[in-house]
């Protein structure tokens, strides 16, 4: 019984964060944006449990409502880089070929594309926006996973089974959809939450740049960065946003790493 | 004095025993071959003798008594043990592609750990010339892919032999080389033996192999050693069931008459066949006729890169074809224009049943998709067709929900076979089906297959480079060499009277018992 809850710790952990955060408005007494000048930052008190920033907000109000935030652009992002690499890497393995060079190459360029000045680009031309931000983190991250995902099917479509399926006479999506992608999730599922922390760090970046999120909303990313700002006088508004992000991370690479050797265990497990 | 002395050899790997009281005697000059079927502790054996098991795999390693040479405890010694890998006892592997560097030329690796006085090129050439490589000094800069399988393999022997040890232990040697191959390796093992008086273990799981080239035999079952003695003996009149049911599922040349061959379901008329693309395009299937009648086995040997794989695709429309003809069931076949019907009337059943199988797809979802996909079966109809297909392949419904590791080997190619058969194909092409397996369930599978064709009359294209297993169930046979179908025959025919050469020389390198 004790081992199953260690086991399932940093799934429980991730729950527990993401419903605090969902539970915010609802949780929490004070008002995300509202300032106090003349409460100041306060060291962690009875009243304030993680204290409060310089504008006298409490922190673990703008923490809640900071984390709805991030793990918004952390989940959609992902998913945006999930659905257009995958797909991509997909066509691209199993049709082979010159379409495979010819996507491939496109890939190659985009990155070659300094992010930043990508960024700034949409920017100015769409106008500043949430979704945006969405946007250009998800189609940033998508061409690491088009890579990954195009080398698995390359190696999977020349075996065996996947010959076995075309003399069975199914489709080509068929044969995508149920023998080759299934074998390919491994290093998906691995990559995809790898790529959420690394998008939440993109997200804070750019709104340390100012073209993310905008205050008085919060993010972590913005948290933190404002927290490295005053860390010298006020320590407490760097660790606590910088806690609750790494935890975040850590807890999501275990799970990854969890829900890897599950997948893999079944299917390769035993002796042949 | 034996040059290596073992009693009561136990190894235990995760809490399992695998290996159980096994003692061996091995005499200089003298070949010592250990058989068995796959799991059964052959190669553990060893390598927990020589401490190369995984470390991983935190094996329980004891016995009486394991000496080298008199002097030297295997097991009790590991430093002094460690220093004999390499100098006193020489190690070959089966896999000789994995087993050499690719990035290295092979003068380099036969080199490599040499100890003696003389120069390393010198010293690497003369085991090349005496392991019979030709121009051997000047294939030392050579690298491993431009040697053939065979050449490899003897490669390896000169490798292990550089320090001049006294004990080669070869695993497997020629299980993945062809016949004419292996018959000169196991000569050239012979020699060695004999010109240096090296004591040799051979550990393969094929009965030929052993009968033509060990002095003594250690038959291994389930970790234990059931029989022993010379082969002759041994395997004329054998000590235990076990070694009896071996010889048993060896393959028999077919009695009886082959069925009158009727109208020819499957016709390919000088078919040509291109594999490759730009400048590395070459012809592998040369102007090759064949024919398969309904309910006829018709057999399909050759060399490794004949093309006879190759062959057997395309007469399943698998891949274009350049030249000549392809009928099927009067319809001429075209690869990429085949309905849906001729699609499924023709099926494959592969070498590697692991292989051959989605790792993710459980039994009863891999047998299920074909039905559903040609027969439009749902639910419980559909469960119900793949539990009769189950058993048509003799195949225990409770097997039903399980992955393909975890089954065995034998399970596994009755899955592959029960899902060719799932879109009721008319022509079967098995390429290399019983190749991987061990003897008692190639005979199982031999059986199946042979029931199946009588049953549904299907026409059934067997490749295979073992000729034996080809006797034991082809009516009609066919030889490929280069491309070229070079003789055709009835088997029984071809086995008495062969006509070209290359047959000859084949037949002549069939080991038998």
């Amino acid at each position: 019984m004790a081992r199953r809850v260690t086991y399932n710790l940093p799934l429980l952990l991730l729950a527990a964060i993401a419903l605090a955060c969902l539970l915010a408005p609802w949780l929490s007494p004070y008002p995300p944006a509202a300032q106090q000048l003349l409460l100041g930052a306060q060291p962690p008190s009875v009243a304030h449990w993680l204290g409060t920033d310089i504008f006298g907000r409490d922190l673990l109000t703008r923490l809640l409502y900071g984390g709805r935030l991030s793990l918004l652009v952390g989940l959609t992002a992902t998913a945006v880089a999930l659905l257009i690499g995958v797909s991509w890497g997909a066509v691209a393995g199993y049709v082979g070929g010159r379409l495979d060079a010819v996507m491939m190459r496109i890939v190659d360029t985009l990155y070659a594309l300094p992010f930043v000045i990508f960024v700034v680009l949409m920017m100015v031309v769409f106008g500043r926006s949430l979704l945006l931000l969405f946007i250009a983190i998800g189609a940033v991250e998508w061409l690491t996973m088009a890579r990954i995902v195009r080398a698995q099917v390359r190696a999977i479509v020349h075996s065996d089974y996947i010959e076995a399926a075309r003399c069975l006479g199914l489709s080509r999506w068929q044969i995508v959809t149920r023998h080759i992608l299934p074998n390919c999730a491994g290093p998906i599922i691995v990559y995809t939450t790898l790529t959420i922390p690394s998008v939440m760090l993109l997200e804070a970046f750019l709104s340390f740049l100012g073209l993310g999120v905008q205050p008085p909303d919060a993010s972590w990313g913005l948290l933190i960065n404002q927290g490295v700002e005053t860390m010298e006088e006020y320590p407490w508004l760097l660790l606590y946003p910088a806690l609750a992000l790494t935890a975040t991370l850590l807890c999501l690479n275990l799970v990854g790493d969890r829900l890897r050797d599950r997948l893999e265990g079944s299917a390769v497990g035993g002796d042949r | 004095m034996s040059l290596l002395a073992v009693d009561n050899l136990t190894v235990r790997l995760a809490d399992r025993e695998v290996v159980r009281g096994l003692s061996l005697r091995v005499e200089s000059g003298q070949t010592l071959a250990i058989i068995g079927e796959s799991g059964s502790g052959k190669s553990v054996s060893l390598l927990a003798l020589l401490g190369l098991l995984d470390a991983s795999a935190a094996a329980v390693v004891s016995a009486e008594r394991a000496d080298y040479n008199g002097s030297v405890a295997l097991l009790g010694q590991p430093q002094a043990r460690r220093r004999l890998l390499g100098t006193q006892i020489g190690l070959v592997s089966q896999e000789p592609m994995s087993a050499l560097n690719p990035f290295q030329t092979i003068g380099a690796q036969i080199s490599e750990h040499y100890r003696g006085p003389l120069p390393a090129r010198q010293r690497a050439a003369d085991l090349l010339e005496e392991v019979g490589i030709r121009a051997a000094s000047s294939r030392l800069d050579d690298y491993p892919h431009q040697f053939s399988g065979g050449m490899r393999q003897r490669v390896l022997i000169a490798m292990a032999l550089v320090n001049d040890p006294q004990l080669l232990i070869c695993d497997e040697p020629t299980t993945a080389l062809d016949v004419t191959v292996q018959a000169q390796l196991l000569a050239l093992l012979k020699r060695l033996a004999s010109d240096r008086k090296l004591a040799v273990i051979l550990v393969s799981h094929d009965l030929a192999v052993v009968a033509a080239a060990a002095d003594h035999v250690v038959v291994m079952r389930h970790g234990e050693q059931v029989d022993g003695g010379p082969p002759a003996q041994l395997f004329r009149q054998p000590g235990h069931p076990y070694t009896a049911q071996l010889l048993a599922a060896l393959p028999q040349p077919r009695s009886g008459h082959p069925p009158a061959a009727g109208r020819a379901l499957i016709a390919a008329e000088q078919l040509q066949v291109m594999r490759g693309s730009g400048r590395q395009r070459k012809l592998v299937v040369d102007r090759a006729s064949l024919t398969v009648g309904r309910g006829e086995i018709v057999g399909l040997v050759g060399e490794s890169g004949s093309g006879k794989s190759t062959l057997g695709r395309a007469l399943l429309g698998l891949l274009p074809t350049s030249a000549g003809s392809l009928q099927f069931d009067g319809q001429p076949l075209l690869a990429g224009q085949l309905t849906g019907a001729q699609r499924a009337a023709l099926q494959l059943v592969f070498q590697d049943p692991l292989a051959s199988l989605n790792p993710r797809q459980t039994v009863a979802a891999t047998l299920a998709e074909p039905i559903r996909l040609h027969g439009g079966w749902r639910a419980a109809a559909l469960a119900a067709q793949v539990a009769a297909l189950a058993d048509q392949v003799e195949l225990p419904t409770a097997l039903l929900t399980r992955l393909p590791s975890q089954l065995s080997g034998g399970q596994r190619q009755r899955v592959a076979i029960g899902r060719a058969l799932a879109c009721r194909p008319q022509f079967l092409v098995a390429d290399e089906a019983v190749s991987a397996l061990d003897l008692s369930i190639q005979a199982e599978i031999l059986q199946l297959l042979q029931r199946l064709v009588s049953d549904h009359q299907l026409a059934l294209l067997f490749i295979s480079h073992d000729l034996a297993v080809v006797r034991s169930i082809a009516d009609r046979v066919a030889v490929m060499e280069a491309g070229r179908i070079v003789e055709q025959n009835s088997a029984e025919q071809l086995w008495q009277a062969p006509q070209h050469p290359y047959t000859k020389r084949l037949l002549a390198a069939t080991l038998s018992i």
